[in-house]
């Protein structure tokens, strides 16, 4: 591992420890917890949030926030269950339309960013109110049908791994190359350290930076099958819940709400934590209202802790 | 030597806000040259170099580039042409490693891959060829000194394949030896044919390595000369030999015994170090010294943005504990800071409510500000300060930088300090604000208040201050009476010459 990678894998090491300790606690403190089929439970359930939750850490990583995914999410949804049941043409048409949209939208939020300096928190937030209203308009409620063998696929299991995971783990190794072994993902993390430094280097932040987003809405657009795929039928709604979850497991992985700093390993163990914080509860027989509180407490003291370690380095 | 010229500057203006910074500059770089700008600050320098870099566009003028007329639109398409500027305040990804830092926009690898291991590799060669290669290049940036960090900026410049490389300030950062090492390294790339510029205010840096120096003053060439018809002294006196304007209202003769405020052993970490500072009352105290020198960190740690680290702070002979503005306020300070847009004014909002901010518990009845005795103070700060504006109810935006800082004079005498801690006053604003300000301070002397005055502006400094301190390097490099004081004297001491024989 070469250059600023080891840093940055730092950033990590809380919620690596967190990891750690729950598994621990909760294999000593419930019987169930540590067998195989709960554990693959646990992945599946996870595997959707890292996906989703490494694509808000490219925004992230620059010093924005994309608050549209969830939206785009539910929009793939019912693009797919409305199309998808006309056979290998309508799946394929689904995939290739729910392409085309959530690039549409995430070109959206770049333009907005770059080119009218508009906050990524405001336009993203304009864009998902906006595809949302889409949403409720082509499916009011929970209907039509995905493909069967897309479904089928989906539940594939490997050992203990099911296909999400697998899907997610993959998706992860590539992002986390990407951030760090490519040109683009060079460009990146120096926008988020300082967007005028990287203009004045030579960097084109603004291609740089609409390419980011159409590629975090296309990433969404992917967690969007994986979606529909579990819940098997498209849904207004269904995305609502990864908005704010993609948003805390980066940061309870310590990547900085301030860009440039932190990386998807992190991401990935602040997804691990989130759904194994479900998981426990659920075992324990704890009031799911109660895990509102865990998480919102433990993205305060995260956020905390970012603060603190900050001061110490300046 | 005098081949080809690779970049004319033509009768280059450049005005902002209807200050012109620079007028009718015109300039040529030849090959393998060595130009010297001199010239004190706010002269023009740094304008001049970010119009020939493609950072500013010029009002009017012309660039040439190998003869051939060009419209620089950013510094991007500048170093397309082979113009590279190492800027003073650094501009590093502090996350990233000094190697990757090094290569931004330029890094190896097969097409969209970067290779680290060739990556760290080439830095690791063109900090050699800069003349450091002790640094490590796997180091973050954050972690280095700032004299590493000024030799990373250095190296990540000479990495574009520059045909011209501007400096500005390059040594301010570096010990005797580095510096030696820098020099070394541009007059070796003056052998290869690059053209050098250096913006200075160590004349030791012009000297060991220019062939030209020009002088800038008030935006305008003054004199050029081949360096070696040339001596410190002459360029000096070039720099600052300016008329003495009437301008500045009669000093007070005597300094008050009482003293106002007082600072003893006071060090902030790597900023400031054993000031020790008096302020009589009644009585305007200067404090000078070239930019960026601890004249920003003082003036704000004494207001409490930034505490100091340690040392004693007396206010009326007793010692206090300001941590914070709200503190300073309460000790009856006030501030007037350098940067009026960002933090003297709340631009979007009325005349009348920026005027009466910091007063609003006096206009106000059981917790309701009243809209009247807020409407009858502003009207009443306005007149007493002539300051202009159609109506009091007009944005502070649309006002001219000189009624600006007005109101933001006005502002903090309403809650009537004992001492006003002024940065860099009358920057950008008119010469007829600027002589009322300084009249306006002089009165407010008069009445008992004392008036701590930091800036860059020379013959202010001269010609407002009873005493004067000169800042260097985070320490007072020297002390001078008003009335004895002279641009040279005060720029001797700015540049520190007797401290740089010694090392």
């Amino acid at each position: 591992m070469t250059g600023s990678v080891k840093s940055h894998i730092k950033q990590a090491f809380p919620a690596m420890v967190i990891v750690l300790i729950m598994v621990i606690g909760t294999s000593i403190a419930s019987e169930g917890f540590l067998t195989i089929p709960n554990l693959r439970n646990v992945m599946t359930q996870t595997s959707i949030l890292i996906v989703i939750a490494t694509a808000q850490s490219f925004a992230l990583l620059t010093g924005g926030i994309d608050m549209s995914i969830s939206s785009v999410m539910s929009l793939t949804t019912i693009i797919t269950a409305t199309f998808s049941t006309h056979g290998t043409f309508g799946l394929l048409s689904a995939i290739l339309l729910s392409i085309i949209a959530g690039g549409l939208i995430g070109a959206v939020n770049g333009t907005g960013i770059c080119y009218y300096r508009i906050p990524a928190m405001i336009i993203t937030i304009s864009t998902q109110v906006f595809v949302k209203g889409i949403c409720l308009i082509l499916m009011p409620s929970s209907g039509g049908k995905i493909h069967p063998g897309f479904v089928r696929f989906m539940r594939i299991k490997i050992g203990m791994f099911s296909m999400p995971f697998i899907i997610a783990v993959c998706f992860c190794i590539i992002a986390f190359f990407i951030l760090h072994y490519s040109r683009f993902g060079r460009n990146l993390y120096a926008i988020g350290n300082n967007e005028l430094y990287a203009e004045q280097s030579g960097i084109n932040v603004k291609n740089n930076m609409i390419s980011i987003y159409m590629l975090i809405s296309i990433t969404a657009v992917m967690a969007g099958w994986m979606l529909a795929a579990r819940i098997a039928s498209g849904n207004p709604l269904a995305g609502d819940s990864y908005t704010m979850d993609s948003i805390a497991a980066p940061v309870i992985g310590g990547i900085s709400m301030n860009g440039g700093l932190g990386t998807v390993v992190g991401t990935f163990l602040g997804s691990v934590i989130l759904s194994l914080i479900n998981n426990i509860m659920n075992n324990l027989g704890i009031s799911p209202y109660f895990q509102y509180i865990i998480k919102g407490s433990l993205l305060m003291v995260s956020l905390m802790l970012f603060q603190f370690r900050r001061k110490k380095v300046l | 030597m005098k081949h080809i010229c690779i970049l004319e500057g033509k009768n280059l203006f450049k005005e902002f806000q209807g200050n012109m910074v620079l007028k009718n500059a015109s300039l040529q770089c030849f090959p393998g040259e060595g130009i010297a700008l001199a010239g004190e600050n706010g002269a023009g320098k740094s304008t001049l170099m970010n119009i020939i870099s493609g950072g500013l566009k010029p009002t009017s003028g012309e660039i040439f580039i190998d003869g051939n007329k060009v419209i620089l639109s950013g510094s991007k398409q500048g170093k397309q042409y082979g113009i590279s500027f190492v800027h003073q305040e650094l501009s590093l990804f502090k996350e990233m490693t000094v190697g990757e830092n090094i290569m931004i926009g330029r890094e190896p690898g097969r097409k969209r891959l970067i290779d680290q291991q060739k990556l760290h590799k080439k830095a690791k060669e063109l900090l050699k060829e800069v003349g450091y290669e002790h640094i490590d290049v796997y180091a973050l940036v954050k972690n280095i000194s700032p004299a590493q960090k000024q030799i990373t900026e250095i190296a990540k410049a000479w990495a574009t394949t520059p045909r011209i490389l501007i400096f500005d300030e390059p040594t301010s950062s570096l010990n005797k030896k580095e510096s030696e090492i820098l020099f070394g390294f541009i007059n070796r790339i003056k052998k290869i044919g690059i053209c050098v510029i250096v913006i200075s205010h160590r004349l030791e840096d012009i000297f060991s390595t220019c062939d030209r120096v020009l002088v800038l003053k008030d935006g305008e060439f003054v004199f050029e000369s081949s360096i070696d018809k040339t001596s410190p002294d002459q360029i000096i006196s070039q720099m600052v030999g300016r008329e003495f304007k009437n301008i500045y209202p009669p000093k007070q003769q005597n300094l008050n015994k009482e003293i106002a405020l007082e600072l003893r052993e006071i060090c902030m970490e790597n900023k400031l170090k054993n000031i020790n500072f008096k302020v009589p009352k009644g009585s305007v105290i200067g404090v000078g010294g070239l930019e960026g020198q601890g004249q920003r960190e003082l003036s704000r740690s004494l207001f409490g943005i930034k505490p100091f680290t340690s040392g004693h702070y007396l206010i009326q002979g007793k010692e206090v504990q300001i941590k914070s503005p709200y503190e300073a306020v309460k000790n009856k300070l006030a501030f007037l800071s350098d940067d009026r847009k960002a933090e003297g004014l709340f631009m979007p909002l009325s005349t009348e409510k920026n005027a009466c901010s910091l007063i609003l518990n006096k206009l106000s009845h059981s917790g309701f500000i009243s809209t009247v005795r807020m409407k009858n103070k502003a009207q009443k700060i306005i007149s007493q300060l002539h300051i202009k504006v159609s109506d009091i109810k007009q944005p502070v935006s649309n006002l001219s930088g000189g009624n600006q800082q007005k109101i933001i004079l006005s502002k903090w005498l309403e809650t009537e300090p004992d001492v006003f801690i002024l940065h860099e006053p009358t920057r950008g604003i008119d010469v007829q604000s600027k002589l009322e300000i300084y009249q306006l301070i002089r009165n407010l002397t008069d009445k008992g208040m004392s008036v701590i005055i930091f800036t860059s502006d020379m013959l202010e400094l001269i010609g407002l201050s009873e005493y004067i301190y000169v800042l260097y390097e985070g320490e007072i490099s020297g002390e001078i009476p008003g009335i004895n004081a002279t641009e040279e004297k005060i720029m001797r001491l700015s540049a520190k010459h007797e401290k740089d024989v010694k090392k």
